[in-house]
């Protein structure tokens, strides 16, 4: 099956003078987006297990250009945090990954009116885990100290 | 009375569409766009580029040191540290910032600043000028 490994970001962090050096790691992986003219807008996003589903800022995803459902609901996320209501927008975009062009998804997001533009969109698991297998790795290997993210799509 | 907490959805679709959003004003100056339009174009600079001030490269040579330390017998070197370098300039000068990137094996260049840039750039660049930019929230420094 089609797949790609994507390494993981890292950066070393020393948040209070006296506390341990900290080793910081995300999950990120850069995607792209279909917009109604057929257009791509390549996105940096957050691979996140914990989370139901993928979501984008609605503000994000206007400067972008792409297709934002003009109803929205009132729903309760569940967060890191705790509980929050939101404004979301259901919406389906074609989506592909930069590593692994010639395969477009159809995912599932959630177009969130009440973030900044400035967070990052994150991947969830609905319909994510339908589309590909992924797994988490911390197998040092040559271009990817701290391992990788692999991505194996799957039958359909 | 007490007002569902939960309406999913708030209107039936079918029944009352709601109108579409205003489309928000984005906004490029000028300069800003012809720059986009000679980088787009082929034309780079050295000064497109960002850079690491010589403190900000200790630093990060320091995180390299001391990953490796974490890893004996492993280096960060190729495309691996060239991401890093790259991805620290960018926190380094934009951290916290929504911008629009284009990465070369040179470096990074930030072509649009905000939200109102990035949707200028979007709505002027199309098609096959768009492959290689990026949007992204640079990590903070």
């Amino acid at each position: 099956m089609p797949r790609f490994t994507h390494p993981f970001w890292w950066r070393t962090h020393q948040s209070d003078p006296v506390g341990p050096l900290r080793l910081v790691m995300r999950a990120d992986v850069r995607v792209e987006l279909r917009d109604a003219g057929g257009d791509w807008s390549l996105i940096e996003c957050l691979v996140d297990t914990g989370a139901s589903f993928s979501v984008i800022s609605t503000e994000r995803a206007r400067s972008l250009g792409l297709t934002v459902p003009r109803t929205f609901s009132r729903i309760d996320l569940q967060t890191a945090d705790g509980t929050t209501a939101a404004t979301v927008r259901d919406g389906s975009i074609d989506t592909r990954f930069a590593r692994l062009p010639e395969i477009t998804f159809d995912l599932l997001w959630l177009f969130r009116d009440d973030i900044p533009a400035t967070v990052e969109p994150v991947l969830g698991l609905h319909n994510l885990i339908d589309l590909l297998t992924v797994t988490f790795d911390g197998t040092m290997r040559p271009g990817a100290m701290m391992g990788v993210i692999e991505f194996v799509t799957r039958p359909t | 009375m007490t007002t569902p907490t939960n309406p999913l959805p708030l209107l039936p679709t079918i029944l009352q569409p709601f109108p579409a959003p205003a489309e928000p004003e984005y906004y490029a100056p000028p300069a800003v766009v012809a720059r986009w339009e000679r980088i787009l174009g082929g034309h780079i600079e050295p000064g497109d580029y960002l850079t690491l001030p010589p403190d900000a490269l200790a630093r990060v040579e320091w995180e390299f040191a001391y990953v490796e330390s974490l890893r004996p017998g492993a280096r960060v070197e190729g495309d691996e540290r060239r991401d890093i370098l790259r991805s620290r300039a960018l926190s380094y000068h934009y951290g916290g910032k929504l911008v629009a990137t284009l990465y070369r094996p040179e470096g990074v260049i930030v072509l649009a600043d905000g939200v109102s840039e990035i949707g200028a750039l979007y709505r002027a660049v199309k098609g096959e000028r768009r492959v290689g930019i990026a949007t992204q929230t640079a990590h903070r420094w």
